[in-house]
């Protein structure tokens, strides 16, 4: 078989599959599952042949992914009837879960994730510019202000999350929808650790609105590079929170 | 406008496939939830074979179901009784997060296809928009208010996706040379013959739009009964 030659594109084509085993990766996807608030403390996991349909792997991978987790103290199980998986997800558990994750990466890495989460926001945004009805700049506005007004932590993690997915539906484009969302998923647990509080709500909120009026507008470039920098400045105080971790 | 009648058709016969399952859907929510108190959401179950029935393999539909009236139900404050078709083209039930406190949570009571008919009465047409609630897919909706003694208590709902309002309406806009496109309200274009104009994109500045609106009839804009939807000609409109 002969490969033509396309620059890096064929060698990522051609890596090798996922080195993990599929009940690491049924464990991985779970386990962000929970970092991210996705699925709650005391949610009831589903069982285990449903899991396996959903997964489209066997009940063995599954048990051995939920035995992983149990370890971890991620889940408890309990037998008998109303019996079953139930997640524990306390703050410390989800706190713990993100520093694992992001002392694993190096700050070449915490720098690509932002550079292309930038990417992505600064294109939402841009396209959110040219392509926003009245209604949908109404409905960005309001998400702002409860970005604004959001008392804690979590309430902040929600509004933010909330607010950018808002930004790439108004781009028009389930691809760039569905980008923000994975992102969010990678980059958004780690992101929290170093935001919520009051220092960076403030500079998030500007952020926001700064974007909100340049989509109302209808200024393109202004709109991405507000996005742009919303990331950019939630990169830098990452990278600096990882840095006096590690010091 | 030559080829205006022609694409006009198609989009009615889409629409009214639709609101064909949501009149059904709506009738028997209002049936249902007519019976005596308290109204809860296992009741709501009588809904589905109406619903699936509705989802037919290669169908213009692709979801479809009953959205409760935020508070209108004894033991949840939001619920969807929902049917989407899988990858298999089988009616699969929707779950979505209903805790308001996860972070997969969205309140629909703002988003147009329900806030829409609750705050007019009337049925209404939602879209093309990113459907991050149910499929993520990019979606027009239908919508209709169910109202029991004049207590709003919900909307029933059709997705179709705009993938398949396309196809469907291609070969009309084909067959002209006149320049069309499919809007909205707001001017954003669900379809159209042009690469300069595309789905997503709005059709020109609010002013303009709401100036076409206002004239629903002219040679250059034929609305779609009492819809949000209608085919302009481009030549109408500033470049």
């Amino acid at each position: 078989m002969s490969i033509p030659f396309y620059g890096h594109a064929t060698a990522a084509v051609f890596a090798p599959l996922e080195s993990m085993s599929r009940s690491d990766l049924v464990a991985r996807r779970l386990t962000d599952a929970i970092a991210l608030g996705l699925l709650p403390d005391g949610e009831q996991l589903p069982g285990e042949l449903d899991l396996a349909g959903l997964f489209r792997v066997s009940t063995v991978t599954i048990r051995e992914a939920l035995s992983s987790l149990r370890h971890q103290g991620l889940i408890v199980t309990r037998r008998g009837r109303g019996g079953g998986s139930f997640v524990r997800a306390t703050r410390d558990v989800a706190v713990g879960l993100a520093s694992e994750r992001l002392a694993s990466l190096s700050l070449v890495d915490v720098r690509d994730l932002g550079d292309v989460y930038a990417a992505v926001a600064g294109s939402c945004a841009a396209l959110a510019a040219r392509r926003s009805s009245p209604e949908d700049v109404d409905r960005l506005r309001r998400v702002a202000g409860q970005l604004a007004s959001a008392p804690d932590a979590g309430a902040r993690r929600r509004a933010d999350a909330h607010f950018s997915i808002e930004v790439a539906v108004a781009a028009q484009s389930p691809r760039l929808y569905r980008e923000e969302v994975d992102l969010q998923a990678e980059v958004g647990t780690l992101l929290w650790l170093a935001l919520g509080d009051d220092d960076s709500h403030a500079e998030v909120v500007t952020s926001s609105q700064a974007l909100v009026e340049a989509v109302a507008g209808r200024d393109a470039e202004a709109a991405r590079s507000a996005a742009e920098s919303r990331v950019a400045d939630a990169t830098v105080r990452l990278i600096d929170f990882k840095l006096n971790q590690e010091a | 406008m030559d080829g205006i009648v022609e694409v006009l058709a198609v989009l009615e016969a889409i629409t009214s496939s639709a609101f064909g399952l949501v009149s059904q859907i709506s009738e028997a929510a209002r049936s249902t939830l007519s019976r005596p108190l308290p109204r809860r959401s296992g009741e709501l179950t009588r809904l589905d074979p109406v619903i699936t029935a509705g989802l037919a393999p290669g169908g213009v539909v692709h979801g479809a179901g009953f959205v409760a009236g935020v508070g209108a139900l004894e033991d949840a404050r939001w619920w969807l009784e929902w049917f989407a078709r899988d990858a298999e083209d089988r009616p699969q039930r929707l779950v979505v997060q209903s805790d308001p406190q996860a972070v997969g949570f969205y309140d629909y009571e703002h988003l147009p296809w329900y806030a829409v008919p609750h705050r007019t009465g009337q049925r209404h047409v939602t879209g093309p928009y990113v459907d991050y609630l149910c499929t993520d897919d990019y979606t027009l909706t239908f919508t209709i208010p169910v109202v029991v003694d004049e207590v709003f208590l919900g909307v029933g709902g059709a997705d179709v996706k705009v993938a398949t309002a396309e196809q469907l309406l291609l070969p009309a806009l084909r067959s002209t040379s006149t320049p069309l496109a499919v809007i909205n309200e707001h001017g954003r274009i669900l379809s159209s013959n042009s690469g300069r104009r595309l789905s997503g994109d709005l059709v020109s500045g609010p002013a303009d739009v709401a100036a076409l609106w206002a004239d629903p009839d002219s040679s250059v804009f034929r609305r779609v009964a009492d819809l949000p939807l209608a085919v302009v000609a481009l030549e109408a409109l500033p470049a």
